[in-house]
């Protein structure tokens, strides 16, 4: 630890700290930055983060001499004796004044802007700006719409030309695709060659630009984002268990899905899939939301309870004869309620696909199963094509439990399905229906708590962002109440004898 | 050049063929560096810079010798020292290098043996201008004749001494003129400054112990090492001792470059140059290079050295004096300035990269006619508002002709603003640029 001096207090600081990032989290003075960015390369160019620095010299009479020099606290490192005014005149000064120069030829178009509400320009307008403009100059003109690929448009008017976008493709990345072409007042972000973006990672650019220049396509005019509940949560879309938000608009439903910071796993970071996969959540007409029974040869829908107790009559008549298959979507609780409800089945297990060879050196793991030690840990057994295909025509029931399961299943093991009676625990019906005597609406890993445990062994939890529509529930609950039943019909079974 | 004046940097350019190795030779080129290369410690060499009291002439007068010393003494393994020799000249109104460069080149690559082997580097590099391209040839010409005769290369003059000279040209900015764009730029990348610490000597080209020193420094130090420091102290002023190349340019009869003793007075320099053209009068002049500001006829019997102009609120830059006869407008002169500085900044810092822009755009309003009151004082706040926090000093050069106009011409603003527009003939820095 380093002694320092802010504003004429004394404190301790971990020696080789970020000084701005000390200022910010540790003592949260809330000092305004844009090219900063904890995960890239300092450039220390926006100028927001000047402080002043007290320079004390003892001269050879004694005498002591105090120089105050102002610079980007950005760069700066925690060191001994290092001493630092905040929000002495000067340094307030030099921030404001950087921050009207930014605002010079800014469009300030918050209004038909996406960023705006989470702007920082926005935000440290109102903090540290006057509310007045000095400038009647023409505004510069520049280019708003530029397409960047498909998943990210730039508008040329917002930039403060921060250049985080740039360094984040060479330093993230490791490839460079973005630059600052031209000079002066004249320099612009763009595109190598006008080439679009590649890579699985091109939707952090809308995280990490501090204004409305770098916008998801995805989510362009969708809400504004004060108008967002966000939900911590983990991405099930691999076995990395990036740490995310799940933005949720006021009518239920999701708009977009963010990383949300976690140094031991994603950092500030999560792919484009995780990023922009998120539609089904937001599905209505395909989803199943009441529970359906077959009666006389067709599927009806019934209430809950009914289907329930069918369901459990048709488990405890099965006996061994069995086969339960989880999906890899299941929490670790939700796996364990299915082992005890499935005790007594021949055949049982959780679904493994195969590789996806979406993996990278980045975050995407190759492993599509987001709970694969936790099940495990929980007891399933991971179930390949080969065992599974052997295994289903022998059984007397299949009982397919869990989100994507139809998605996840190969074909081949869905046509063995088809001809089979089949309890289904999903949210849609999709494919099986001829089979289907049992349909229980299930719920999205959106709409229900509980543990995921990643690849590394880290166990995190998912939170409820929506509400299953109807009367869907999340598999969890839904297991354990058929569980109950079968001990209830089985000791009922028992006084009638 | 006068005869009367002791003069050494230019004593060779007037000379036929004083370009070509052969006449070098004749006037006794390459003894001063093999003598200094085969009998003396590079310590002993930084010693007699040092004492010899010479100051950078690129613009900020920096004492050579200190510079020089702080280089590493000896480079770590795998860690060569290099050597990178400013020819960028890009200040408006300086064209000094150039001479020496073009007419002079085996003084300029003797002077290189002698700093190199000083700071013990093993490369230097010539980052000359994209628009030199004569310079450029002429130097590659000089480069490949000293390789011939082994003065560079390797084992200079028989000793485990090896130096390797290059030419880079630059691709026409500014900003690459500052040592850190410079180094950027010579690496490849856009000239964006660094921001300093670390300093070139700790952390310069490629992150190794890099001096960068400019063409007309590096040109007086084979005459330092062969007259000595005393020599060296007799002429100029006793804190910036030495001649110096001063690029006049602007309203006079004879604008050309001029050799004098640091110290020389703005009016003689006038003088020298045949004075102020078509028989008008001194209105302003810029004492060195356009990023040193106006100052009025008043001040014509200043003194230009490092302190004197200093102590005159402004720099003695490198050395370019801008005069402005009675004709021209100041409104004119600092917009067009200004407007070379919006065009140069590099974009890096956010108060430079708007700032230069915004403040063209007041000027140019005023010169047509459209000010309003309250434009000057928003002029100097833009101004204080950049100046000295950003990466680099680029705004200070752009900052600086715009205070100095109003504060020593701000009747004519006030005038421009009232009576709409700038009144006098817009015959003004043009020629200069």
């Amino acid at each position: 630890m380093a002694k320092i001096k802010v504003n004429g207090r004394e404190v301790e600081a971990p020696d080789g700290a970020n000084l701005l990032l000390f200022l910010n989290d540790t003592l949260g003075l809330n000092i305004p930055h844009y090219c900063f960015h904890p995960a890239l390369e300092k450039v220390g160019s926006c100028r927001m983060c000047q402080v002043e620095f007290v320079m004390r010299r003892k001269d050879p009479d004694g005498k002591e001499s105090v120089r105050r020099v102002l610079g980007v606290s950005c760069r700066e490192t925690v060191r001994d004796g290092l001493e630092v005014e905040t929000h002495g005149e000067a340094a307030r000064r030099a921030r404001k004044e950087a921050m009207e120069f930014l605002l010079v030829n800014h469009p300030l178009d918050c209004p038909i802007c996406d960023k705006a509400g989470e702007c920082r320009l926005q935000d440290y307008a109102y903090q540290t700006g006057q509310l007045e403009g000095r400038t009647i100059e023409p505004r510069r003109k520049e280019e708003k719409l530029v397409d960047l690929g498909e998943v990210i448009l730039l508008d040329r008017e917002r930039c403060i030309l921060c250049t985080r976008c740039v360094r984040f493709f060479k330093h993230f990345e490791g490839r460079a695709q973005l630059g600052v072409v031209e000079r002066g007042d004249r320099s612009h972000i763009a595109a190598f060659y006008d080439q679009p973006l590649t890579g699985n990672y091109q939707g952090n650019l809308a995280d990490i630009c501090p204004v409305g220049a770098l916008t998801l396509k995805k989510f362009r005019f969708k809400q504004r984002s004060w108008d967002l509940t966000p939900v911590p949560s983990i991405c099930p879309l691999c076995s990395r268990g990036c740490n995310i938000f799940v933005d949720v608009a006021r009518h239920g439903v999701v708009r977009r899905i963010r990383p949300r910071l976690e140094p031991e796993v994603n950092g500030y970071f999560i792919c484009d899939q995780g990023r922009l996969e998120f539609d089904d959540l937001n599905m209505v007409e395909e989803r199943l939301r009441f529970a359906r029974v077959r009666r006389e040869g067709r599927l009806v829908e019934r209430p809950m309870e009914e289907a329930l107790a069918e369901a459990a009559r048709l488990v405890r008549e099965a006996g061994e004869g069995l086969l339960a298959l989880a999906s890899p979507f299941l929490t670790v609780e939700e796996g364990e309620a299915f082992l005890a409800l499935t005790e007594k089945a021949g055949f049982k297990g959780f679904w493994s696909p195969p590789p996806t060879g979406l993996g990278d050196r980045h975050l995407r793991t190759d492993d599509p199963c987001p709970n694969r030690r936790g099940l495990e840990k929980a007891g399933l057994q991971a179930v390949h094509k080969e065992a599974l295909a052997a295994a289903i025509p022998s059984a007397s029931l299949v009982f397919l439990a869990g989100e994507r399961i139809l998605r996840l299943l190969p074909p081949e093991v869905l046509s063995l399905c088809a001809v089979k009676h089949v309890i289904l625990l999903e949210r849609v019906l999709g494919g099986l229906e001829g089979a289907v005597q049992v349909a229980l609406p299930g719920a999205s890993w959106a709409e229900k708590s509980g543990t995921f445990v990643n690849a590394d062994g880290r166990k995190q939890r998912i939170s409820p962002a929506l509400r299953p529509p109807g009367e869907a529930a999340p598999d969890g609950r839904i297991l354990e109440e058929i569980r109950r039943l079968v001990l209830l019909q089985g000791s009922g079974k028992e006084e009638e004898k | 050049m006068s005869g009367k004046r002791p003069i050494y940097l230019l004593s060779r350019v007037d000379k036929p063929d004083s370009n070509k190795i052969e006449t070098y030779l004749a006037d006794g080129g390459y003894e001063r560096a093999r003598k200094v290369i085969t009998s003396m410690e590079p310590a002993a060499v930084i010693e007699e810079v040092k004492a010899s009291g010479l100051r950078g002439r690129g613009g900020a007068g920096f004492p050579t010798g200190l510079k020089w010393s702080f280089m590493p003494k000896e480079p770590a393994p795998g860690k060569p020292h290099f050597l990178a020799v400013n020819a960028d000249e890009s200040e408006p109104g300086t064209c000094k290098d150039r001479v020496l460069m073009e007419r002079d080149p085996h003084l300029l690559l003797e002077g290189i043996l002698i700093s190199s082997f000083a700071i013990r580097a093993s490369r230097a590099f010539i980052f000359i201008r994209g628009e030199y391209t004569f310079a450029a040839r002429v130097l590659e010409e000089a480069i490949a004749e000293a390789e011939k005769k082994g003065f560079l290369g390797r084992k200079v003059f028989g000793t485990d001494y090896s130096l390797e000279v290059m030419v880079h040209r630059g691709a026409g900015a500014y900003i690459c003129g500052e040592e850190t764009g410079l180094m950027e730029s010579l690496e490849g990348k856009r000239g964006h400054p660094r921001p300093k610490p670390p300093f070139p000597a700790g952390y310069g080209l490629w992150g190794y112990p890099t001096t960068v020193n400019n063409v007309e420094t590096i040109c007086n130090v084979p005459f330092i090492m062969e007259k000595g420091s005393d020599w060296f102290r007799s002429m100029g002023t006793e804190k910036s001792p030495g001649n110096v190349l001063f690029s006049v340019s602007g309203c006079v009869e004879r604008p050309r470059v001029l050799e004098r003793p640091l110290g020389t007075r703005v009016s003689e320099l006038i003088e020298d140059c045949g004075g102020v053209w078509k028989g008008r009068k001194l209105k302003a002049f810029v004492p060195g290079g356009s990023s040193t500001g106006f100052l009025p006829a008043g001040m014509a019997d200043l003194a230009l050295d490092h302190d004197s102009v200093q102590k005159a609120g402004t720099m003695l830059g490198c050395g370019s004096l801008i005069v402005l006869d009675d004709h021209s407008s100041i409104v004119t002169a600092a917009r067009i300035l200004a407007e070379f500085y919006e065009d140069e900044s590099c974009g890096q810092c956010s108060q430079c990269r708007e700032g230069s822009g915004w403040v063209v755009k007041i000027l140019r309003r005023i010169e047509e006619g459209r000010g309003r009151t309250g434009d000057l004082e928003l002029l100097e706040s833009l101004c204080e508002g950049a100046m000295g926090k950003t990466i680099c000093p680029f705004p200070i050069a752009w900052g600086t002709p715009v205070l100095t106009a109003l504060k020593n011409f701000r009747d004519e603003f006030e005038e421009a603003i009232r009576s709409g527009g700038a009144a006098a003939e817009r015959e003004t820095l043009e020629g200069a640029r």
